[in-house]
């Protein structure tokens, strides 16, 4: 628990003392969502500018209204589904140069720039991060599909003929998934901080990731826990501002944007300051290992 | 665990392992029954003089044009049979039954039985969720709705009200399903979407900040890129949308006639449709009669475009212009001469000019997009200028109405009091001169964030 409060301390520090480049890794999405967005904006003044009844989509999201948009203009709703697709795939090729950026600079002690450090780093591992991620992806689905298979027998079984227990299987389904979804994430910073720290291989990385998350998952979850609670904290504060503060017309849609944008940038600041805890992890335990191993 | 049509008058031990149970019910063309040992048994009364306040007894008074007295509802037991599983969601099942009781009960007529049995089929029954029969109906839900978020999920609620609904329609009125199905699904449909908005309020989901309101739900799938068959056709022709054209278009058909007839008289010719033809099996025009009897207008237009004819409705506003108004143009005859008048092409500058001045001259096409023909109304809106209404008949295929007055025209819109629910699409119903950006802001921000979010969430 000790180490847990005390690493925790120490990577939420590190987002104020590298304020550059936490405002960086919050712009760079920004400025792709912003270039994806506008021609779709665009469209979207076009058609919806000269018809009144489209207003209430001015207020949140009416089915009624989309569903008569799609049908006036079949390609604009698809259109929206296809460029969050491609901004998901193009999402995994940027969070892996990003975030080869952003252990760069976290780790280096050279006087180098900033923007040096920074993209020194996501050059040198992004190849080796993509690898990483498709391996720790492929690896986690297998594993929680299989993990996953039983609880879905066991509804299926319930909805057939009623067996009592069955009835807490989704739920069971939906945990197992969860503890795969948290245990991917997991192996795959700490494989990419090992990747980073020994200058190594994928698999290196995956072999190592898994090593240490499943050989100390407490301190790993106490971790991913302490920074979760802050990021809930702020997605809290960010609905209630949505809850107090209606965005739907005109002038109070630029306070609804800061907020979002506040609310991202907060984000940003949390998953930097996870980096640097697990980063500080990582180099205690492999330390660790290595004095347990020479004093053998 | 038994239950049945009707009521119970004899429970016999046979003294070889097995139980007789025999129930009777007068006024009723079929019956069911179930029995299971798992069923948990919830038995509540319907009290009338409980569940009814005085306010709401002069309410629908006042709706239908009766003094309360006349009304006044009866007690009824219900019996909820109950998976062990949705123990959870008993007081909503209930409270359901008691609300449709009351609300059927004073629009159209009491509830004549003594005894009404809710089943909740087991798992693996799903076959059998939501189907009715006399006095007996099996509910549906799923233990997931038991609690929060999926608990606002208003499912369970609707399955109750609309086959409660069914008592009125399938089981009293009892018109030919097979023949006219629109009669009995259509009308339990309808029913039950206003007992529900009238309990629950508009929205039937309410997760997470998604709303989905009955009638809109409704609404959504009705699009022109579907087949719109008559809604009056035989349930066994199967190259229809059964259920598009038999719930759906059916249940906005009647919105859209109580909308054009007002909330009051169409609670009227619903009330006296059923109380005539209760129990005697009427037809489609037996109800066109009394739509058009009591609402003192020969509406066999409006059901020979709407039920007995294919095709959908859809109105638009086409475009929308307002120009200045420069005078007369060309070669003008007053009497015997003819004068010529040149008019210099109008500046666009003065156009955009908000001190130019008028009069203005605007001009607004509405065009008919389906093929069903509703008369409606058309308004046209203007900058300091009071609205000003037509009336189109919708025969033709489009309409264009010119106007010149001293301020310009900011909008014009069709149908503008959404009296024509059955219009496929409500977004083309307006047009405005000059576009607002609001509603794309919003929305270019909120997709920005959500890609960002994409971003974030699948990268770093």
């Amino acid at each position: 628990m000790r180490v847990v409060l005390a690493l925790t301390r120490l990577g939420l520090g590190r987002p104020w003392s590298a304020r550059t480049l936490v405002a960086g890794v919050w712009f760079i999405p920004l400025a792709l969502a912003a270039a994806a967005a506008f021609p779709l904006w665009r469209a979207l003044d076009s058609v919806l500018g000269p018809l009144p009844e489209a207003d209430v989509l001015g207020t949140g999201l009416r089915l009624g209204a989309l569903a008569d948009l799609a049908e006036l203009r079949p390609g604009l709703v698809s259109g929206v589904g296809l460029t969050i697709v491609a901004i998901a795939a193009l999402g995994l090729l940027v969070g892996a140069a990003v975030s080869g950026g952003v252990l760069e600079v976290l780790r280096s002690t050279d006087d180098r720039s900033l923007g040096h450090r920074f993209g020194r780093g996501a050059g040198r591992f992004f190849g080796r991060f993509v690898g990483v991620s498709l391996l720790v992806g492929l690896l986690g689905g297998v594993v929680g599909a299989a993990a996953v298979y039983p609880f879905v027998t066991l509804t299926g079984s319930y909805f057939r003929a009623g067996w009592g227990p069955g009835r807490f299987a989704p739920y069971g389904a939906a945990l197992v998934a969860s503890l795969t979804v948290l245990a991917v994430l997991l192996v795959l910073d700490a494989a990419r901080i090992h990747i980073v720290r020994s200058d190594g291989s994928a698999w290196a990385g995956l072999r190592a990731g898994l090593g240490l998350v499943f050989r100390h998952p407490l301190v790993f979850i106490g971790m991913w826990f302490a920074n979760g609670v802050l990021v809930t904290a702020s997605v809290g504060l960010f609905l209630l501002f949505r809850e107090v503060v209606p965005s739907g017309s005109g002038p109070l849609i630029l306070p609804m944007v800061l907020a979002q944008q506040a609310f991202a940038l907060a984000r940003t600041g949390l998953r930097v300051a996870l980096l640097a805890s697990e980063s500080a992890l990582v180099d205690d335990l492999l330390l660790a290992q290595a004095d347990s191993s020479s004093l053998a | 665990m038994v239950g049945a049509t009707g009521r119970r008058v004899e429970r016999r031990d046979n003294g070889d392992g097995t139980l007789k149970h025999v129930f009777e019910q007068a006024e009723v063309h079929d019956f069911a029954w179930t029995a299971s040992p798992k069923f948990l048994q919830v038995r509540r009364t319907f009290v009338a003089d409980e569940e009814v306040t005085p306010e709401e007894y002069a309410e629908a008074g006042r709706l239908l044009g009766r003094p309360p007295e006349e009304i006044r509802l009866r007690d009824v037991e219900i019996l909820l049979l109950l998976q062990p599983a949705h123990l959870p969601q008993q007081e909503r099942h209930i409270k359901a039954a008691k609300t449709a009781l009351k609300w059927y009960g004073l629009w159209y007529g009491r509830y004549p039985y003594d005894t009404l049995t809710i089943v909740d089929p087991a798992p693996g029954g799903g076959g059998s969720l939501g189907m009715e029969y006399p006095t007996f109906f099996t509910s549906g839900t799923v233990f997931l709705f038991n609690h929060w978020p999926l608990d606002r999920i208003l499912v369970p609620e609707d399955v109750i009200v609309h086959e409660l609904g069914h008592q009125y329609w399938q089981g009293m009125v009892a018109t030919n399903e097979a023949e006219e199905a629109w009669l009995d699904e259509g009308f339990t449909t309808y029913s039950s979407a206003k007992v529900m908005v009238k309990t629950y309020g508009s929205a039937r989901i309410r997760v997470l900040g998604l709303e989905l309101g009955l009638f809109e739900g409704l609404r959504v799938v009705n699009r022109a890129d579907r087949v719109f068959a008559p809604i009056r056709v035989p349930a066994w022709d199967v190259s229809r949308d059964y259920r598009f054209d038999i719930y759906t278009r059916a249940t906005l058909t009647l919105q859209t006639l109580e909308r054009l007839l007002g909330e009051e008289t169409m609670a009227r010719v619903m009330r006296t449709y059923h109380e005539r033809w209760r129990f005697a099996h009427p037809t489609s025009e037996d109800f066109y009669a009394v739509a058009s009897e009591v609402s003192g207008q020969d509406l066999s237009g409006f059901f020979q475009r709407t039920i007995e004819q294919p095709g959908y409705l859809d109105y638009a506003v086409a475009s929308v212009t307002t120009t200045r108004d420069l005078g007369p143009r060309g070669i003008l005859e007053d009497g015997a001469e003819a004068t010529r008048s040149f008019v210099a092409s109008q500046d666009p500058e003065d156009e955009a000019d908000e001190d130019a001045e008028g009069p203005w001259r605007s001009i607004v096409r509405v065009r008919r997009l389906g093929e069903v023909v509703l008369p409606v109304e058309v308004e046209l809106q203007f900058e300091g200028g009071p609205p000003e209404h037509r009336d189109w008949d919708g025969r033709d295929r489009w309409v264009s109405y010119e106007v010149t007055r001293p301020y310009r025209l900011v909008a014009a819109v069709v149908d503008p009091e959404d009296r024509l629910v059955l219009d496929v699409n409500r977004l083309n119903n307006a047009r405005r001169v000059r576009p607002d950006g609001q509603a794309a802001a919003y929305w270019g921000a909120r997709v920005t964030f959500w890609l960002k979010s994409v971003l974030a969430l699948v990268g770093l």
